[in-house]
């Protein structure tokens, strides 16, 4: 009910007009003259949005639409503002009509009214005269409802405000209290009962103090003085008491002086309970005073283990010192665990129980459970936790324990704890917790350190007495550490090399190149070995087994490089005589061939030198006839000298081969030697009536060899081939030298005879030295040349063995492989 | 007739190693022989023919067919030629071998051309003499084909020493009959005297 909205007192009346034609609107200014404001709302949609949203109330209202529309405009005004006057335009013949519909149409207020379009020159004065109309209601129920409260509410709200004012107090989260100037209570609402244990007892008029403990009670009395001697309008002192629940409780006092209408004189008290303030406070000094204990603490365990002028046993001494004296316990040892048992290493406390040396089983002590747990074992009251053993009842009598176990190299080694027999006055506290734990990590830590200390002076005491020659160098080759064997093998002392470069050793033996790979390959972080001629200082040569590899640190990167090698001098000479013996060995081999091939050269050499005779008699028979000519003698002389050549050739292949091999393989295309061989024994395979054949595939990969050894090797099978052949008539007599690739690019060198085969008792003995089945035979031929392909990394083999020949087979690597 | 001093003689060379076959050639050539080089034995087999003449030197070691196997051959067929065989070893065996299969000569490489020469041309010799029998029989055989057959009974008998009278008495013919058979007969035959034609009846192994 718009009652109390105050009237505007106006002297202008405003109307709003709604769908009222422009025409007839103008019409209506022209009349209104200056009593009357018309104000154009945008269609309905304008007018009932100023309506519903709290527009300014409404004057009054003319609407122009058709009557229907109106009545259902009007209606809606009256939803929200009855008292609104509504005047409906309409065309004069629709005026009863509109009428008698108004008169049936509901929800309509009192002051809708239809109005003939021809009567608009009196449209303004009567619609001035329904605003003031309006304005006048509006007075006078304003009027009547102040009248109304004045009259008749009031007085009835009087009692309600004083009950409102006590139950207000009685809800407060806060005690109220009114004292006199004696201290009796005058007063108090429902919280102050329940902040004050005994208040709810009949508390009216008994003395306040009584409440409170002896010790308050005073502080209660100076404070009630101070107040009511009117020195201070408020003072507040926070004091003890007994809580509701028995417990003790701080309690805010807040007093106020106070005077009643009747002259006499007192003091408001407001209780508040602040026992959680209090107590958190106590909590934070509490707090603070421990963290202090802790730095300190922390800062002499700092000490202590950043001391450099004591031993390892001697700080740990003082640090359990330190804990005892921190937890304020007797007793603190570090132990350590052996298998099942527990031996104490160091101790504090002088007890006699707990010296160093003596030990326990592990099962029966805390420290067995403070070995099994990561976190700290900390026991407050021995009695009331089951000991290790299962008997109810402190562990070895002990009420107070505090350990933790000690980690090596993540194994558990041992424990720290510290304890005492009779129960501390307060319980640990984490502080404590982390103390015990960072005293254990530190002594672990410690151990390890002093555990890797000794490792490595066995390493270096190692790398010191070990007969290999050590060199340790910087990443810039810089030498800086020899051992003592390095001297002795080098000559050079320490003092002369460290601070050198490596390329001291240096004999110049190795090319560029190669030491260019080996830095390659260890600056790479792989470990290099391998034989290198180095210098001594008095400028001998010698031959060492090296290995050179880096060391990283523990980001990966290459920080030095260690060098071990030990001088193999010797076993190079011995390497290089047993390489001579065996060259010796194939010479002879060779040679012995050679003698057995005798007869065969000498019918070969024979056929050039014959035909030189023959050539030069001839020559010289024309030079005593008469009719010689220079173009006769030419002729006979060229023919002397390409056979002269002829021969020449063939004692230079008889000489290569007849020489001793070197040992030196070098990479070569394996079709030549074959073909060389082919040439050297076709004579004797043409005197023995053989065929010879030779197939070699295209592309054969180069191979590593010495090529007079693999010539001998050839030449030995291809001759063994040949003895076996000659046992078949002449038409038989076939030789086959084929050179093909195999799948791992290795080259296969096929030897097929037509003999008879190898007989199955000489099968297996084959390649036995002085295995000989030609009775002018040294039996050494298969034997060496199984030898020589050996040592070129290949395989020889029988591959094939049947009445009808035998084929033998030999594979070497190619040069890609066997480097 | 033949006339061997105009025809020179033709030597086959028959080696397998081309420069002593060039330098054998080169030879022969030089003293006003005719030569023919092989490389091998069935080469020269293939050209050779009865009645051929010349001189064969041949190389007994040789791939293939030997020269050994050459010389059987060659007797087979019925070749005559003088083989001088050359070779370079100086194997016993094979020596004697080739002497009793008729080499010639034998000589060892390298050889003295001289002892070459002399080698041919007493081979030529010896078989030119031969030859010249083996013409001479060959012409009689030929004339003889041109005798009638009354002729051939007349030689026959006057082959066996008999006198024209004993002919005739034998045959049942006149004396005078006999006579004209024997000139008739020695005139086909080109002898002169009757002991000539005694002699080619008996050369000619006349079996009648």
């Amino acid at each position: 009910m718009p009652v109390l909205t105050p009237c505007r007192i106006e002297s202008s009346h405003t109307v709003h007009l709604v769908g009222v034609d422009p025409v007839l609107r103008q019409q209506i200014d022209r009349q209104a003259g200056g009593d009357l404001a018309i104000e154009v709302l945008e269609g309905v949609g304008g007018l009932f949005r100023h309506l519903e949203h709290g527009g300014a109330p409404l004057e009054a209202v003319l609407l122009g639409m058709i009557p229907e529309e109106a009545v259902r405009v009007a209606q809606r005004i009256c939803a929200q503002d009855k008292c609104v006057p509504v005047m409906i335009l309409c065309p004069p013949a629709a005026l009863d009509g509109l009428r008698r519909n108004l008169m049936f149409s509901p929800l309509l207020g009192r002051e809708v009214m239809p109005w003939s379009i021809e009567d608009l020159d009196v449209l303004p004065e009567a619609l001035c005269k329904v605003i003031d109309r309006r304005r006048k209601h509006l007075e006078y129920q304003d009027t009547l409802a102040r009248t109304q409260i004045r009259l008749e509410k009031l007085p009835l709200l009087r009692p309600e405000a004083t009950h409102y004012l006590d139950q207000l107090l009685d809800c407060a989260p806060i005690g109220v209290v009114t004292v006199d100037l004696v201290g009796r209570i005058l007063t108090l609402n429902r919280q102050a009962q329940e902040t004050l244990e005994g208040l709810a007892r009949n508390p009216l008029g008994r003395l306040f103090c009584e409440f409170f403990p002896p010790v308050a009670r005073e502080r209660w009395q100076a404070l009630q003085a101070q107040c009511l001697a009117g020195g201070a309008s408020r003072v507040t002192e926070t004091l003890l008491c007994h809580g509701a629940a028995g417990n003790r409780c701080h309690v805010e006092v807040t007093l106020t002086p106070l005077a009643y209408r009747t002259g006499q004189r007192g003091a408001m008290v407001i209780l508040q309970d602040v026992t959680a303030r209090v107590e958190a406070e106590q909590e934070r000094q509490q707090a603070e005073e421990e963290l202090r204990l802790h730095v300190r603490v922390l800062r002499r365990f700092h000490e202590i283990s950043s001391s450099e002028a004591v031993g390892l046993h001697e700080k740990f001494n003082q640090v359990l010192s330190l804990g005892c004296q921190q937890f304020g316990l007797p007793v603190g040892v570090i132990t350590e665990i052996w298998g099942r048992d527990l031996k104490i290493s160091h101790a504090v406390g002088n007890d006699p129980a707990y010296a160093v040396g003596n030990g326990q089983q592990l099962a029966q002590t805390y420290c067995g459970q403070t070995a099994r747990s990561d976190e700290p074992l900390i026991i407050n009251y021995g009695g009331d936790v089951p000991s290790p053993d299962g008997v109810q009842g402190p562990c070895c009598g002990l009420e107070a324990y505090i350990g933790a176990r000690i980690h090596l190299n993540g194994v558990v080694e041992g424990t720290l704890c510290f304890h005492g027999v009779p129960a501390r006055k307060r319980l640990f506290t984490e502080a404590d917790r982390e103390l015990v734990k960072l005293i254990s990590r530190w002594v672990g830590n410690e151990l390890q350190r002093k555990e890797a200390q000794a490792h490595m002076r066995k390493l270096s005491s190692a790398l010191e007495q070990a007969a290999d020659a050590v060199i340790i160098a910087g990443r810039n080759r810089d030498i800086e550490y020899v051992n003592s064997s390095f001297e002795s093998l080098t000559g050079y002392s320490k003092q002369e090399v460290i601070g050198q470069k490596t390329h001291v050793l240096r004999s110049g033996v190795h090319d560029a190149s190669f030491y260019d790979t080996l830095w390659k390959a260890i600056t790479a972080g792989k470990a290099f070995r391998g034989v290198l001629v180095n210098r001594k200082k008095d400028g001998s040569l010698y031959h060492e087994q090296r290995t050179i590899s880096p060391l990283k640190d523990e980001h990966g990167h290459i920080t030095h490089f260690i060098s071990t090698g030990h001088d193999i001098t010797e076993l190079v000479e011995a390497q290089r005589q047993h390489r001579l013996h065996q060259a010796e060995l194939v010479h002879v081999g060779r040679l012995s061939t050679l003698g057995e091939m005798t007869s065969g050269i000498a019918h070969e050499l024979n056929q050039p030198l014959c035909a030189i005779t023959t050539f030069t008699q001839t020559c010289l028979r024309i030079l005593d006839g008469d009719t010689c000519t220079p173009e006769q003698l030419q002729y006979g002389l060229r023919q002397v000298l390409r056979q002269a050549d002829h021969a020449g050739q063939i004692f230079r292949r008889l000489r290569n081969f007849a020489r001793k091999g070197d040992m030196h393989q070098r990479p070569f295309a394996l079709a030549d030697i074959i073909n060389e061989v082919a040439i050297f024994i076709r004579a004797e395979a043409g005197q023995n009536l053989v065929k010879l054949q030779v197939e070699l595939a295209e592309h054969l990969p180069q191979v590593s060899v010495d090529p007079i050894q693999i010539e001998q090797v050839l030449l030995n099978l291809v001759r063994n081939a040949m003895d076996a052949v000659v046992e078949r008539e002449a038409d038989d007599r076939r030789i086959l030298i084929a050179a093909t690739v195999s799948d791992q690019r290795h080259v296969v060198v096929n030897i097929k005879d037509s003999g008879h085969g190898c007989a199955p008792d000489v099968v297996d003995r084959l390649f036995e030295p002085f295995m000989t089945t030609k009775p002018e035979g040294l039996g050494v031929g298969l034997g060496i040349s199984q030898s020589i392909i050996e040592a070129h990394q290949g395989r020889l083999w029988l591959a094939e063995n049947s009445p009808k020949g035998a084929t033998f087979c030999f594979s070497l690597p190619p040069v890609e492989i066997s480097r | 007739m033949k006339n061997k001093s105009t025809d020179p003689a033709v030597i086959h060379i028959v080696d397998d190693n081309p420069a002593v076959r060039d330098a054998i050639c080169w030879l022969v050539e030089q003293v006003g022989l005719v030569g023919r080089k092989y490389a091998a034995a069935a080469e020269f087999l293939n050209i050779c023919q009865p009645g051929m003449r010349g001189c064969l030197v041949l190389d007994v070691r040789m791939p293939g067919m030997s020269g050994l196997d050459l010389q059987d051959s060659l007797q087979a067929r019925q070749i005559n030629l003088p083989i001088i065989v050359i070779t370079g070893h100086g194997d016993v065996p094979i020596t004697v071998r080739a002497m009793k299969a008729g080499a010639f000569e034998f000589l060892q490489k390298p050889f003295n051309d001289q002892a070459l020469l002399d080698a041919i041309h007493a081979g030529l010799e010896k078989y030119g003499a031969i030859w010249d029998q083996e013409g001479r029989a060959n012409r009689v055989q030929e004339s003889l084909t041109a005798l009638t057959p009354r002729e051939k009974q007349v030689l026959a008998l006057l082959g066996h020493g008999k006198a024209s009278k004993v002919v005739a008495y034998d045959m049942g013919l006149s004396v005078r009959t006999v006579e004209g058979y024997r000139s008739s007969i020695m005139r086909k035959l080109g002898v002169r005297t009757v002991g000539e034609l005694i002699e080619i009846v008996l050369k000619a192994r006349l079996d009648y």
